[in-house]
């Protein structure tokens, strides 16, 4: 397991942001993790980062502790924020150099680690020109090269897609996917999107500052949404029926074999999942 | 590499340069305007007689103190820098493994480095006119006393602006506090306005103010010989009288400072508010751990 979070709170003075979630991540894996905003996941991915105190609990990245080995766990990870962290008016070399320089590297060293980062992340077209005025879709490329630069086991990736228009979004999260089969390192994602989720390994639902469920996207279908079938009879009537099974459409349809105007089946989706989980339990609430 | 970027991130934002520089533009405005005009006035009169080189030394005067303020003034828009990483930049540097520590240090020395160069071209340029227009270009000991004086003026400036940093939390805030230095620096060093015409509280101010030892340093290097030469003929009392209402000099009671006492100041100065800085870190808790 390459994170490991044990009951990890966080609370900034009386409100919880936190409260005392406990997951793991998988080594070499695509985790998602999923809430609404202020649902306490910057909170969390500040912790795992290393940028934030936690108020209780434990939280280890690589096995070694955020808190007691900050240093160690910095060397093993890569970040993208959701803002732009790199210098405007810096080339991407030069933007690369500087950051990679915070990693001890340099001289020669330093300058293959820009140089494969610039290949990997396909930036190497505008390599020199000034960060600020790159595109959207170009200066994500770059914040992806950075967190890269020092070839970190785990990358994380805080809502890296959002902003940006479909095709480069597209092509953002094939690179993603291709880093991570390719390299074996292990990407740690949060995202608004659910199609981007559904592709992962392993998903977290974080609501409130709890975690409302832990599986692969096959398994959160199949316990949180359900298939619907949709019918429409030759005499004009419509029947809506809701599906255990995907499978059990099929008697139903069966019963109405020779009336049967129109048949539709929606599978459910992580929409739907991600709906339930959090917009059914603030109706509970 | 974390100071080099520091450096290019202040030369490479031209509008910054500008701004840093604006209380140098204002004086030399100024002076050309009419202050020029008014100072060789007093200082005639002060002579009793005629002299054509009265102007050329009330330039170099206010030339000197031009100096003195661009060494602050230039760190204050290199130390911007540290203020706006504060907003994103600085998240990036925290989840990497370089130490805490190294940053701050990268922030003082990257300004302390552009501070240098903007005060030594100025001082450059200020000593090309002034031997341009009939001074005297400043011998080895001369030059010497001068860089000397210019890194101490920027290692006290620097470590003044530096802590000014500690203070704000937001880009607006130091944008708004770097105008008032910007406008105020050149009274507080007594170079708008001659030191001694100003009234004795005000006098004082400028008199504990560390910067005004720079500004009188740079004075005295650069202006002393010229005037001993134009007060040659009259009473010694004239020439100190003249020395301390320009600030090329300062008097506590019966002492004058002189230019190892100046220096002192403004070494002592720097020391002192380097203690208080780190002093300020240390009492600011904040979430991020470092």
């Amino acid at each position: 397991m390459i994170i490991q979070v044990d009951n990890l709170s966080k609370a900034y003075g009386n409100v919880k942001a936190v409260k005392g979630i406990s997951f793991a991540v998988r080594e070499g894996s695509l985790f998602s993790f999923l809430g609404t905003n202020g649902a306490g996941k910057s909170t969390t991915i500040n912790i795992l980062t290393t940028l934030l105190a936690k108020t209780s609990g434990k939280a280890a990245v690589g096995g070694f502790d955020v808190v007691k080995d900050a240093q160690k766990v910095r060397n093993l990870i890569g970040v993208v924020f959701q803002d732009n962290v790199l210098d405007p008016i810096l080339t991407v070399r030069e933007n690369l150099t500087v950051r990679g320089s915070l990693y001890g590297l340099s001289g020669v060293k330093l300058k293959n680690a820009v140089e494969n980062a610039v290949k990997i992340a396909g930036v190497s077209e505008f390599a020199t020109r000034p960060y600020g005025k790159l595109s959207g879709g170009q200066r994500r490329r770059t914040d992806i090269a950075r967190a890269l630069v020092h070839t970190p086991r785990l990358l994380f990736l805080d809502e890296p897609t959002t902003g940006l228009d479909p095709k480069t979004r597209r092509d953002m999260w094939l690179m993603i996917r291709d880093l991570q089969k390719n390299s074996g390192m292990t990407v740690f994602l949060t995202t608004h999107y659910m199609e981007e989720a559904a592709e992962s390994d392993d998903i977290v639902v974080i609501h409130k500052g709890e975690v409302k469920a832990h599986g692969t996207p096959l398994e959160l279908k199949m316990e949180y949404c359900s298939d619907l079938l949709k019918m429409t009879l030759d005499n004009g009537d419509y029947i809506e029926r809701k599906l255990e099974k995907t499978t059990d459409a099929l008697s139903i349809i069966d019963g109405y074999r020779n009336r049967i105007a129109n048949v539709e089946i929606i599978n459910g989706t992580l929409d739907d999942v991600f709906l339930n989980l959090t917009e059914g339990l603030e109706h509970v609430d | 590499m974390l100071i080099k970027r520091n450096i290019l991130l202040f030369f490479r934002d031209k509008a910054n340069v500008f701004f840093s520089l604006l209380a140098v533009f204002i004086i030399i405005g100024l002076h050309v305007l009419f202050l020029g005009n008014m100072l060789e006035q007093v200082l005639q009169a002060e002579l009793g007689f005629q002299s054509d080189k009265a102007g050329i030394v009330m330039t170099s005067i206010t030339l000197a103190g031009m100096v003195a303020v661009t060494s602050v003034t230039s760190c204050m828009g290199a130390l911007g820098i540290s203020v706006a990483d504060k907003k994103d930049a600085v998240k990036d540097f925290l989840t990497s493994p370089v130490s805490r520590g190294k940053i701050t240090i990268s922030y003082i020395l990257g300004s302390a480095a552009v501070g240098l160069i903007m005060t030594v071209t100025a001082l450059i340029l200020c000593i090309i006119y002034i031997t341009a227009n009939g001074g005297s270009v400043p011998g080895f000991t001369d030059t010497a006393r001068l860089l000397l004086t210019a890194v101490l003026s920027v290692l006290c400036g620097n470590s003044m602006v530096y802590f000014v940093t500690t203070l704000v939390k937001s880009q607006n805030a130091f944008s708004a506090v770097s105008t008032v230095i910007g406008t105020l620096i050149g009274f507080l060093m007594g170079i708008y306005i001659p030191v001694g015409t100003m009234p004795n509280a005000v006098q004082w101010v400028i008199k504990c103010f560390p910067m005004s030892h720079a500004a009188g340093m740079f004075k005295q290097v650069i202006a002393d010989g010229e005037l001993s030469e134009l007060f040659a003929a009259a009473p010694p009392e004239a020439l100190e009288g003249f020395r301390e209402v320009f600030g090329v000099v300062f008097t506590y009671g019966d002492f004058t400072s002189g230019f190892w006492f100046s220096a002192s100041i403004l070494a002592a100065t720097t020391a002192v508010i380097y203690v208080l800085s780190s002093a300020v870190m240390k009492a600011r808790k904040s979430n991020f751990m470092h």
